[in-house]
């Protein structure tokens, strides 16, 4: 089988962390990663830029897109796409392709410095 | 401006550039184009600026890099101006950005009104408008919104906002927030004299009796 794991936290407590505090936590992921990639059992991931930065498509109903995430709690996350794209526009042209009907672009964090 | 997704470089780098004008230009004269000068010394502060933080910061700027800086040379030209205006125009106006901000990040940026003017156009206190602002700043260079000019399908859902903000930027001209003049006839200049809306024309907004009307 396999499992996605998803993170939850404050991002409000994250963005206020200190530079040492966000080195410190990087290196709690790194070693984590690396205990996975020594299982052999790692299959990706990523950071996610804040909530606040997403952009909800709509591909029923009132079709459309908007700012901020999908913040209603009737519908729960049924699946993901991760892909690469050179800007939002692009990414939204194809998450409207999407055969489903609302769909939450979030950017995936870059940290240059970290090899996952 | 267009070329980067950073804001706050471009303030930046747009302030450098004026320091750099007051030093230079007493002594050397002020060149035959000032904007191109300060357009193009801004630009590259701004690639400067871009550069340093690629030395420093671990997060990956968010640099448009389809424009060589050899393009920048070549938009040394006054002409290119007023259409990087109406494509930073528009950019502001991104769907993904929330409607209250698109027209704030307008008038900061295109018009270059300050964050306590757009606050009173919007009758909110000042420091919520700069929470509006900085929000709206960070989403577009964290989320990827590129700056370029939209295509003609983008342009029904964008041209209502462009419409408001046309309509505030003539209001702020039309009297002023602060200042020793009641009137702000440069800022009535920036309005484009060919938007028209429902056969209205923005210069049909401007009372005849006014001496400096565009």
């Amino acid at each position: 089988m396999r499992y996605m794991l998803l993170i939850y936290g404050n991002e409000q407590a994250w963005e206020s962390r200190t530079e040492q505090e966000q080195q410190e936590n990087h290196e709690r992921h790194g070693k984590f990663i690396a205990m996975l990639q020594e299982r052999g059992i790692g299959r990706g991931g990523d950071a996610l830029e804040p909530a606040s930065t997403a952009t909800t498509v709509r591909n029923s109903g009132e079709v459309g897109i908007t700012d901020g995430p999908y913040a209603e709690t009737a519908e729960q996350i049924g699946g993901y796409y991760v892909l690469e794209a050179a800007d939002l526009d692009e990414a939204i042209a194809i998450a409207k392709q999407i055969p489903e009907p609302i769909v939450e672009v979030r950017a995936i964090a870059e940290f240059p410095d970290m090899a996952n | 401006m267009t070329r980067l997704r950073r804001f706050d470089v471009a303030e930046d780098s747009l302030q450098d550039a004026f320091v750099a004008a007051a030093r230079v230009w007493p002594g050397q004269g002020v060149p035959a184009r000032p904007g191109a000068w300060l357009y193009t010394t801004a630009y590259r502060r701004a690639l400067d600026r871009v550069r340093q933080e690629e030395a420093d910061a671990r997060r990956l700027p968010l640099l448009i890099t389809d424009a060589a800086p050899q393009a920048a040379a070549e938009a040394d030209d006054d002409g290119d101006v007023p259409d990087e205006r109406l494509r930073l125009l528009f950019a502001c106006c991104h769907p993904a950005l929330r409607a209250d901000a698109r027209a704030a990040l307008m008038l900061r940026f295109v018009a270059g009104l300050s964050t306590a003017e757009i606050a009173r156009l919007f009758l909110v206190p000042e420091p919520t408008m700069a929470a509006r602002l900085t929000r709206a700043k960070a989403k577009m260079a964290r989320a990827g919104i590129p700056l370029r000019a939209p295509s003609a399908a983008d342009l029904p859902e964008r041209v209502d906002v462009v419409l408001k903000v046309i309509y505030l930027i003539f209001t702020e001209g039309y009297r002023a927030t602060a200042g020793p003049e009641l009137t702000r006839p440069r800022l009535l200049r920036l309005l484009p004299s060919h938007t028209k809306h429902s056969g209205q024309n923005t210069r049909s907004m401007v009372p005849r009796w006014m001496p400096t009307a565009i």
